[in-house]
C-alpha cells in the first residue's frame, strides 16, 4: 500500500503598528495588537476551527487510520492562547485523537537557521517546550520556516537530534530528485530528509481553483487515484492549512473537496502515516547534496526575505542585536527580539509584495527599523542598569 | 510726505496655502501696512480671515459683475501675442510639458477678451491653485487683476514670484506705474541650471520689464543677474524676515543626539547629501540619531539609498508633519543641517534658530548670508559637512557659541526690517 504524509502549516505573523519616529524611545509595544487579535479570530471561523473539525471527522470516520502532521508555528499559539482559547483547544481535540503528529519549527518562523546557529536551536527548543505543554507531544521532526533546507540546515537538525527534516521537493534546484524517496544529507546519517511533493501539494493548494488548469475542475476521485498510482517509498502533501477556507473559500467547496478525497483515498488503499511513523517504517537509501538554501517558495529561493536593500538592513541589523539583547538575561526583551525575526515582517518589505498589511514596503521598513531602533536603545539601557549594578555590588 | 499706495500680487496666501511663498508674502504685507496703504490681490482668499492694516482681495470673492464692469475698451499688452499656452505644468520639472509649446498668433490679434463665468471659477473651485490648467490660471489671474487694477488708486505694482508676473506687467502696461517684482524662488533652484520653459520666460520676462527686482538673498541675486542677464543695477536683494514662533524645548525620548532635515524631498534641497553626511557622521559616532522630515518624490529612493548605507536604525523618516508635529521636532533637536543644491532664502533655519538649534548650512543658501554664526560648506562637500556636525555633538563649549551667536543673528531677522528696505526700493523707483 502506498504510503502518504500530509503536512499542513499553520502560522500568522504579528504585524507591526506605524511605528513612527516619535514612538522611539517611548512606546515599548511594537504590534497592531488589534488588528492580529482581527486577523486570528476572522481566519480561525474561517479556517482553523473548520479545518480541525472536518480531520477529526475524517479520524472517526477513517476508525483512526487516517494521521497527519501540523506544524504550528509559536508565534500563533501564543496569539491564540491569547486570544482564542478555544483554537488551542480545538488543536488540543485533535491531538488527543492519537493520529496527529506536531512537528517542530523555530518558534517564531525566523530565517535564525541561516543568520545564527545557536538562536536557531534555542528558537526550535522553545518550540518544543510548547508543544509539549499544549499537546504532550516530543517533535521529532523538523518543519523550518518556509522548509527552508540545505546541507547545513540538515545538519543542524541531526546536531538537534530530530529523525527527519522536511523539505521541499524542487526539482529544478535538484536535478534527479525523486521526491517520494528518503534521502540523506551528506555526512549526515541519523536525521532522514522528507521531500514534500511539489506537483501534486500544488495541485491542492494552488491549481484546483484555477480554471485555466488542464485538470480543472478537479475531482476529488481522480485526485485519489493520482495518490495510489504514486511510486516510491511515501508521497509527501504538505501545504499552508490556511488553504482550507482561508485561500480557498468554503464556496469553493474546499471542505467537501477534502472530506471526499481523504475517504476516498483511504478506501482505495493510500495508507496515511505521520512524518515520524514514515520514518520508523521506511530508511533513506539515497543521498542528496543541497549546497543552496531551498524553500516551498514560488521561487523555490529565500529571495521572498532577502531579496533588497531594505529586507538586507533589517535581518543585519536584527541579528547584529543577538549579543546585546541575551547579555540582558531579561526574558521579556529577549522573547521581543525574537518576535521581529519573524519572517512575514522581510516579506512585508518585499517591494513585489502585495500581500501586506502596510500601505507600501517602505512603510513596512520604517516601521520595522523604527521598532528595532526602540529596541537598541532598551537593550542598551538594560544592560547599563545591569553593568552600574555589578559595579555597585563590587564596589 | 504722504504714504505710498502698493498694490501687491500674490498667490498664495495663510490660512489657505501654508508653502514658503504664502508665509514671506504675509510676513511682508504685515510688516509693509504699518509704513504704506497696502492692497493685497490674491486667486484665492479666504473671506472670514480679516487682516491688519491691508485689504485682501481673493479673485474667488469675487462677482462676475465687478469684473465685466472693467471690461470696456481694454487690450491686453502682455500676452496679447499668446494664442496657446501649454497646460499642465510642473514647476519643478526639468523640461515643462512635452508638446505644448507657446504659440503667438501671426497679427497678435486678442484672444483673450472677455471674462467669463468659467474664469473665475477657476478660483472658486475646490481644485489646489498649482493643480490643473495652471497656465490659465496664470493667464486668467492677469486679466482680473489688471481689470481691478484699472479702477484702482495706486502708486506701484508689487508682484511676487512668477505667478504673478505676468499680472504685474500687465498692471504696469495698463496704468504706467512701476513694476517692483519679488524673486522668492527661481526656476533655477526649481529644477536646475537647465531648465527652460515657460515658466523660464515668463521670470526672465517680468524681471526684464519691472522697474526693480527684490530677490530674498544676494544669492538669489547672483541667480537673477547671472542666470536671467537681469540688469545688477536694478537688482536690490532684501533678507526675508521670521515671525516669533512659540519656543519650547522638548524632552527627548532616547540619549543620542538628534540631527534635522526638513523640507521637500527634491533634488533642490539635497536630501541625499544629507543621507551621505548621515552615514559620514555614523562612522565617527553612534551618539546621534538623524531624521527627515518630509515628503516629495525622491522619498522612496532615499529609503533605499539609507538602507544601502545601513544607516536605517539611526536615520528616519517621517513623511509629511504639520506645524504642531516640526515644532514638537525642533523642540528636541540638538543640530539643524540644511544642505540645499540652490535654496533662495532657507527660513527654516532661522526657525531652529528661534529653537537655539545651531545651525550647518549649505554656502549656496541665502540664508547664509543671515545666519554669521552657522557652519557653512559647499552644498556638495560631505565631508565638511559631517566634520561640522561632528564637531557640534561632540564639543560643547562651540555649540554654545554656536546657538548664541544664531540667537544674535536673528534678533536682525524681522519682517519689519525687511519692510525698511522693501520701502526704499519703492522710493528708489517711485524717484522719492
Amino acid at each position: 500500500m502506498g504510503k502518504i504524509t500530509l503536512t499542513f502549516h499553520a502560522h500568522q505573523p504579528n504585524r507591526l503598528i506605524a511605528y513612527d519616529f516619535f514612538k522611539i524611545g517611548e512606546h515599548a509595544f511594537y504590534e497592531d495588537d488589534d488588528m492580529n487579535g482581527r486577523v486570528l479570530n476572522a481566519v480561525a471561523e474561517r479556517c482553523y476551527l473548520p479545518a480541525n473539525r472536518l480531520m477529526k471527522q475524517v479520524i472517526e470516520l477513517s476508525d483512526g487510520r487516517f494521521h497527519f502532521a501540523l506544524a504550528i508555528s509559536g508565534v500563533i499559539l501564543e496569539q491564540a492562547e491569547y486570544h482564542r482559547p478555544d483554537l488551542v483547544a480545538s488543536f488540543q481535540e485533535l491531538a488527543e485523537t492519537g493520529c496527529v503528529e506536531f512537528l517542530a519549527m523555530p518558534y517564531y518562523a525566523s530565517l535564525a537557521s541561516i543568520y545564527s546557529h545557536g538562536e536557531f536551536a534555542e528558537q526550535v527548543e522553545e518550540h518544543k517546550t510548547l508543544i509539549k505543554r499544549l499537546f504532550h507531544q516530543s517533535p521529532h521532526v523538523l518543519w523550518n520556516t518556509g522548509m527552508l533546507y540545505s546541507n547545513a540546515i540538515a545538519a543542524q537538525a541531526e546536531e538537534m537530534g530530530f529523525a527527519g527534516i522536511m523539505a521541499d521537493g524542487n526539482d529544478t534546484a535538484l536535478p534527479g530528485l525523486f521526491s517520494n524517496d528518503l534521502y540523506n544529507a551528506p555526512w549526515v546519517k541519523n536525521t532522514a530528509t522528507i521531500f514534500r511533493n511539489r506537483e501534486l501539494s500544488n495541485d491542492l493548494a494552488n491549481r484546483r481553483t484555477d480554471p485555466s488548469w488542464s485538470e480543472w475542475p478537479l475531482s476529488p476521485y481522480t485526485f485519489a487515484d493520482w495518490l495510489t498510482e504514486q511510486q516510491g517509498q511515501c508521497t509527501n502533501l504538505s501545504m499552508d492549512y490556511e488553504t482550507l477556507g482561508e485561500r480557498q473559500s468554503d464556496a469553493t467547496g474546499v471542505f467537501e473537496f477534502w472530506r471526499a478525497l481523504l475517504l476516498d483515498a483511504i478506501e482505495k488503499g493510500s495508507c496515511f502515516v505521520t512524518p515520524s511513523e514514515l520514518l520508523a517504517a521506511e530508511k533513506p537509501s539515497k543521498t542528496i547534496d543541497c549546497h543552496n538554501n531551498i524553500t516551498c517558495s514560488p521561487f523555490g529561493t529565500t529571495s521572498i526575505w532577502t531579496g533588497n536593500v531594505m529586507q538586507d538592513e533589517a535581518i543585519r541589523k536584527i541579528y547584529k542585536l543577538e549579543g546585546a539583547v541575551k547579555a540582558s538575561r531579561d526574558p521579556d526583551l529577549i522573547h521581543v527580539w525574537r518576535k521581529l525575526q519573524s519572517a512575514d515582517h522581510f516579506q512585508y518589505m518585499q517591494k513585489e509584495n502585495c500581500f501586506t498589511p502596510y500601505p507600501s514596503p517602505y512603510d513596512g521598513y520604517i516601521y520595522y527599523m523604527n521598532a528595532l531602533a526602540d529596541l537598541q536603545i532598551r537593550v542598551k539601557k538594560e544592560n547599563l542598569l545591569r553593568d552600574y549594578d555589578k559595579t555597585m555590588r563590587l564596589a | 510726505m504722504d504714504r505710498i499706495k502698493v498694490l501687491e500680487l500674490g498667490w498664495e496666501f495663510p490660512p489657505l496655502i501654508n508653502g514658503g511663498l504664502g508665509v514671506a508674502c504675509m510676513g511682508l504685507s504685515k510688516a509693509l501696512a504699518k509704513k504704506v496703504d497696502l492692497r493685497v490681490i490674491v486667486p484665492k482668499a479666504d473671506p472670514s480671515v480679516v487682516y491688519d492694516g491691508f485689504s485682501l482681495t481673493g479673485l474667488n470673492n469675487l462677482r462676475l459683475e465687478e469684473v465685466e464692469n472693467c471690461e470696456d475698451g481694454y487690450r491686453y499688452e502682455s500676452f496679447a501675442m499668446v494664442e496657446h499656452a501649454p497646460v499642465d505644468l510642473n514647476p519643478y520639472a526639468h523640461i515643462e510639458g512635452g508638446s505644448h509649446v507657446v504659440r503667438f498668433t501671426q497679427e497678435g490679434k486678442l484672444v483673450f477678451s472677455k471674462v467669463h463665468r468659467n474664469d473665475l471659477e477657476l478660483f472658486t473651485s475646490k481644485e489646489d491653485l498649482y493643480a490643473g490648467d495652471l497656465a490659465r490660471k496664470v493667464i486668467e489671474f492677469s486679466k482680473i487683476a489688471a481689470k481691478l487694477a484699472m479702477k484702482m488708486d495706486f502708486d506701484l505694482v508689487h508682484a511676487h514670484d512668477w505667478l504673478t508676473y505676468l499680472a504685474g506687467v500687465e498692471v504696469k502696461k495698463a496704468t504706467n506705474k512701476p513694476l517692483v517684482v519679488h524673486l522668492h524662488a527661481s526656476q533655477f533652484d526649481r529644477a536646475g541650471a537647465e531648465a527652460r520653459g515657460w515658466i523660464y520666460d515668463i521670470e526672465k520676462y517680468g524681471m526684464e520689464q519691472a522697474d526693480a527686482v527684490i530677490p530674498v538673498s544676494k544669492y538669489t541675486g547672483t541667480v537673477a543677474s547671472g542666470h536671467y542677464a537681469i540688469d545688477p543695477a536694478k537688482i536690490f536683494p532684501v533678507h526675508n524676515g521670521a515671525d516669533p514662533v512659540k519656543v519650547f524645548h522638548g524632552k527627548k525620548k532616547f540619549p543620542e543626539k538628534l540631527v534635522l532635515f526638513l523640507g521637500r524631498l527634491t533634488a533642490q534641497k539635497g536630501p541625499e547629501f544629507f543621507l551621505q553626511i548621515a552615514a559620514k557622521v555614523l562612522e565617527k559616532t553612534e551618539n546621534v540619531r538623524f531624521v527627515m522630515a518630509g515628503t516629495g518624490e525622491k522619498l522612496r529612493q532615499l529609503i533605499e539609498t539609507g538602507a544601502f548605507h545601513g544607516v536605517g536604525d539611526k536615520f528616519h523618516f517621517t513623511g509629511f508633519l504639520n506645524k504642531q508635529k516640526v515644532n514638537e521636532l525642533l523642540s528636541i533637536t540638538d543640530v539643524y543641517c540644511m544642505p540645499s543644491v540652490s535654496e533662495p532664502f532657507g527660513l527654516s533655519a532661522l526657525e531652529a534658530a528661534q529653537f537655539n538649534i545651531p545651525a550647518v548650512i549649505s554656502k549656496q543658501s541665502g540664508v547664509a548670508e543671515v545666519m554669521k554664526g552657522a557652519l557653512k560648506a559647499d552644498f556638495w562637500d560631505v565631508n565638511m559637512m559631517a566634520n561640522h556636525i561632528v564637531r557640534l555633538i561632540t564639543d560643547d563649549e562651540l555649540y554654545r557659541k554656536v546657538a548664541e551667536q544664531s540667537s544674535e543673528d536673528i534678533k536682525a531677522s524681522t519682517w519689519d526690517a525687511a519692510a525698511d528696505k522693501v520701502l526704499r526700493v519703492y522710493n528708489h523707483v517711485l524717484g522719492r
